[in-house]
């Protein structure tokens, strides 16, 4: 691959990235940043690009033109052993013992015998499962195989961690253990790259986004920022008071749950009104914010507008 | 490199867990050698049993009463049992000497005392008188009396009387036979006597010789030549279909499995696929060591092919070639099935198409034949240098024959092309189909998939 400008902040550089399957086009000139130490997530509807675009970086699949750069250079085998990665299909020799499993992933990511079978031996206890640890894969729940396959990605302590879809099929008590896991490593300076469709987990944990439809970047850029962008000029109320004859407010939409949204008219800003809610005496507020879209919302009209 | 030796020492580990492997590479040669040794105690404590109480008392096992009168002048056949008397087979000591050709004298003695005219006491009755001999026939003591008339040194001449028909005949001939020849030869030194016995016993050993193509001749030696080119043969079959089948499981496992693109974000497909090769290929090469050995060592023990295995010379440098061609035949089958467990997403599926490996590289096989009565030949030529039936072929005619060494150089260098060809055919198929397809792809996706 040729080499690709990549700032020594940023622990991952996609450049124009396009990568072909015969006549389809499943990554289409696509560019995007991650920067080290931050928790980063790709969203886009089924079939956008985005496991193809992580394949990519991992170098298991080659781009067809475009540059990519990780933690700093164009991938190498060294640079694999400083990636963990769990992908959406994952699995484990099932007929193996767990420890062995976790020892020869371990030993591929350049581990030594001896520092893999501690490691798993002691990751393996901070997830109870101590007393598996000669278990058969296959004689565990799937809950514990999800256990195992954290531990596996993570063993070698990376520097860089791309999980796609970390959430699927987990349980509620496997979806917290993984969050903590996630923080804590984030905390300790490892990058995080996600993959998912669940947005609220997007909005809790990621600092920033990159949204891709039909193999394009339709959204990139700090969570908080990309919400704003989407928001209409209106705000949230919660309480009595004639809100339609607040001089500014155009419009006045139920919300169903005791919320209505007040849609300004241009050049009036929220504060405007607030004060005249804080001057006129009709009026009770119990809650008052700028009507933000959810991330759900925002990628449902994005991958609508794009026909996603 | 690293990650090579991490995956075969892996995949050698999670071979020697398995319990198929340990039963079919230790376990069955195990118990063929535990089999015979009990069958062959069996045998022993029953021979034990029947065994006459003296060695002299030996039985008549064809079950005839033979009878002779010796009417020479000068009394050449005394009876068995005026002779002096001998141990008439081995002790286990003796077993060993007989195979030792630094004592031949020790063998020429032995040889001589089992042989002694004594030792066919409990077959022969002798009879001063031809009537003592005719009524012991007419009594039924014996079945057949032999005279041996008076002229017999000018004119050999022997009488035999029978009561009706009798079944046995010729053996007791060959009784009588052996019996004359002994007490003729009894006088002589153990060496002359073990040379001129066992010459006069088997006037003509003939070995037929066949003039080669290059107008040299070669010792025929067809049934030795059959059991090597067959023993080779299979051996062949059975390493490769073992290792590859062994290699086309491991991967096919890992796509069932899913880890697959776990494994492939730490290791490239390369030293993937490589570690996997030599992992299998060692395992295929101790379990056709130990089936090997056992089987050595019962034919050994147990002497059967004895004969046939005598004699069987296959020089160093040979048994090497032989060593490259099924390391070859291997990698080349390896890798395709390899690639077959690439393209396959279960196990069931990669048996459906195994055949198209297995076939073409047992086809030398059905014409074994040929390679022993003609292994240099057209076809066999032909078949030993087409990359597909080569590493079988070759073996084959190495095994038998001397050939050509253009024939070696070119035949290697075609399967070198073959198996880096598989290998890169397998490794491209490996890296892009197993992530990209869920279902088996059909012939025409197969150039789209390796061009990736």
């Amino acid at each position: 691959m040729p080499a690709v400008s990549s700032q020594p902040d940023h622990a991952i550089t996609v450049q124009n990235v396009t990568k072909r399957y015969g006549d389809f086009t499943a990554v289409d000139d696509l560019s995007f940043e991650v920067r080290c130490g931050e928790i980063f997530s790709m969203l886009g509807p089924n079939g956008a690009g985005k496991t193809t675009t992580l394949r990519m970086i991992l170098d298991i699949l080659k781009p067809d033109t475009g540059k990519i750069a990780v933690l700093g250079a164009p991938i190498t085998d060294r640079t694999k052993s400083r990636i963990g990665y769990l992908p959406e299909e994952r699995g484990l020799y099932r007929n193996v013992p767990v420890i062995e499993v976790l020892v020869y992933l371990g030993q591929l990511k350049g581990l030594s015998r001896a520092d893999a079978t501690r490691r798993a031996t002691d990751m393996l206890e901070q997830v109870d499962l101590g007393a598996n640890i000669k278990s058969k894969v296959s004689e565990l729940s799937k809950g514990m195989q999800q256990k195992v396959q954290i531990i596996a990605t993570v063993l070698h302590r990376p520097d860089l961690v791309i999980i796609d879809e970390p959430f699927s099929g987990l349980d509620p008590v496997n979806t917290q253990l993984i969050k903590d896991l996630l923080y804590e490593m984030n905390r300790d300076g490892v990058t995080i790259v996600m993959s998912t469709h669940q947005m609220h987990q997007i909005e809790e944990m990621a600092d920033r986004l990159l949204m891709i439809s039909r193999g394009q970047r339709v959204l990139y850029g700090e969570v908080n920022e990309v919400r704003q962008r989407f928001a209409d000029h209106a705000i949230v109320v919660e309480g009595e008071g004639d809100w339609s004859a607040l001089a500014g407010v155009t419009r006045v939409e139920g919300q169903g749950n005791g919320r209505e949204v007040l849609y300004l008219a241009e050049g009036i800003s929220p504060d405007a009104i607030m004060e005249a809610m804080a001057i006129g005496a009709d009026y009770h507020v119990r809650r008052f914010e700028l009507a933000v879209p959810s991330l759900n919302e925002v990628f449902i009209k994005v991958a609508g507008e794009n026909g996603g | 490199m690293t990650n090579l030796l991490t995956v075969f020492r892996y995949e050698l580990r999670q071979q020697f867990r398995s319990k198929a492997f340990l039963l079919l590479t230790f376990g069955l040669p195990l118990l063929a050698v535990i089999i015979f040794l009990g069958y062959r105690e069996y045998k022993d404590r029953q021979d034990e049993n029947d065994k006459p109480a003296s060695p002299v008392e030996e039985s008549n096992d064809i079950g005839t009463r033979i009878g002779y009168v010796d009417l020479t002048p000068e009394g050449l056949f005394p009876a068995p049992d005026v002779y002096e008397p001998v141990q008439c087979n081995l002790d286990e000591n003796e077993r060993g000497f007989t195979q030792t050709v630094e004592l031949a004298r020790e063998r020429s003695r032995i040889i001589k005392r089992i042989t002694s005219p004594y030792c066919l006491k409990g077959w022969l009755t002798a009879y001063n008188t031809f009537e003592a001999g005719e009524d012991a026939l007419d009594d039924g003591d014996i079945d057949v009396l032999y005279v041996i008339e008076p002229d017999y040194v000018e004119t050999g001449a022997v009488s035999q009387y029978i009561s009706g028909f009798d079944m046995e005949s010729a053996t007791s001939e060959t009784v009588l036979e052996d019996y004359l020849l002994r007490s003729l030869l009894n006088d002589l030194d153990s060496q002359t006597y073990e040379s001129l016995y066992m010459r006069l016993r088997d006037p003509a050993l003939v070995v037929r010789h066949t003039i080669t193509a290059s107008g040299e001749t070669e010792a025929d030696k067809e049934n030795q030549n059959f059991l090597v080119v067959y023993g080779f043969g299979l051996l062949m079959m059975l390493g490769i279909f073992w290792g590859g089948g062994y290699l086309m499981n491991s991967v096919v496992q890992e796509k069932e499995s899913r880890i697959i693109e776990i494994v492939l974000s730490s290791v490239s497909p390369t030293p993937l696929l490589a570690g996997k090769v030599l992992a299998m290929g060692l395992s295929a090469v101790i379990q056709v060591v130990t089936l090997l050995a056992a089987f050595i060592y019962i034919i050994t023990q147990a002497g059967v092919f004895s004969d046939s295995l005598d004699g069987i010379e296959i020089e160093a440098g040979r048994v090497a070639l032989m060593g490259l061609f099924a390391a070859l035949g291997f990698l080349l089958f390896g890798s395709l099935m390899a690639a077959i467990g690439a393209l396959s997403t279960s196990m069931r599926e990669s048996q459906n198409f195994v055949v198209v490996v297995t076939l073409p590289a047992a086809v030398p096989f059905f014409f074994m034949t040929l390679f022993v009565e003609m292994p240099n030949g057209t076809l066999a030529t032909f078949l030993s240098l087409f990359p597909l039936t080569a590493p079988l072929s070759m073996i084959m005619r190495l095994a038998v024959t001397s050939v050509p060494f253009g024939q070696i150089a070119l035949s290697v260098a075609l399967l070198l092309v073959a198996v880096a060809g598989a290998i890169w055919f397998a490794g491209r198929l490996f890296r892009v189909n197993t992530l990209l397809m869920g279902t088996m792809p059909k012939l025409r996706d197969i150039p789209r998939l390796l061009r990736g």
